[in-house]
């Protein structure tokens, strides 16, 4: 019976496998982001290179997609936050030119980084640097 | 669950039709991290909105997935295309605990 079971296990594996492949890695560091080479050809980031605390920081995004593409969804990663995706916004239906303003939580100094994703699969994505002289992620250290 | 969690949906710009506007929301939700630990050493539970969609005339437009790196009292400003006949627009969102709320605000259009 469990030799049975095994075989099963293994024949399924192949099917499981690409289930598992597919899993959405939210936690993005920041090597990898800067590995993905992204342009940031068409995105303004407005963000205060300077904060009091990370709290509440308010980030400002205005994203143009290149000519005959559109925007699919964009992501807002904090590479130094425990969680490094602070952000998904996925456009239900995909616009050349998306603005949008928020507030973000900063564990410490650090890089923000706007990430969208176009219709073709590529994407592009822009930085933004910024200091905070206190943190707003406590944890039990 | 329903919830008596503030949140309010504003529009900039002028309501025409076929314009783009900007739509502000905010909720008053203390997006717990989950990293914080209270005065007894325990650490205080999760609880961050983790799904928020946005409606416009009840057809979906927006779709967000807030995390931990969203700020308490989230806010969120997003652009609208006016419809030509006008409608509605209709924020509602889920948190970690269950808790779900919505707010609705009419598109009226200007003379």
């Amino acid at each position: 019976m469990l030799a049975r079971r095994a075989c099963l296990a293994l024949a399924a594996a192949p099917f499981l496998a690409p289930l598992v492949a597919q899993a959405e890695v939210i936690n993005v560091s920041a090597a990898e982001l800067v590995a993905m080479h992204l342009k940031a050809d068409g995105i303004t980031l407005d963000f205060p290179s300077l904060a009091d605390t990370g709290a509440s920081v308010p980030l400002g995004a205005d994203i143009v997609a290149p000519a005959g593409q559109k925007i699919e969804s964009i992501e807002v990663f904090l590479p130094a936050n425990p969680n490094t995706r602070a952000l998904k916004l996925k456009l239900a239906e995909p616009l050349a030119h998306f603005v949008f303003t928020t507030r973000l939580r900063l564990a410490g100094s650090q890089d923000v980084w706007v990430v969208a994703t176009l219709s073709d699969g590529s994407r592009i994505g822009a930085r933004a640097p910024t200091v905070v002289t206190s943190s707003a992620c406590f944890d039990a250290s | 669950m329903a919830t008596n969690i503030p949140s309010r949906l504003t529009f900039a710009g002028a309501i025409r039709p076929g314009n783009t506007i900007e739509a502000r929301w905010i909720v008053g939700h203390p997006m717990e991290t989950g990293f914080r630990i209270d005065d007894a050493g325990q650490r205080i539970l999760r609880n961050v909105i983790t799904q928020v969609r946005v409606l416009l005339n009840g057809k979906l437009i927006l779709e967000l997935e807030p995390g931990t790196g969203m700020s308490a009292n989230p806010y969120l400003t997003f652009p609208v295309t006016v419809p030509l006949t006008g409608g509605s627009v209709r924020v509602e969102w889920l948190d970690d605990a269950g808790q779900r709320g919505s707010v609705q605000q009419l598109l009226l259009l200007e003379p």
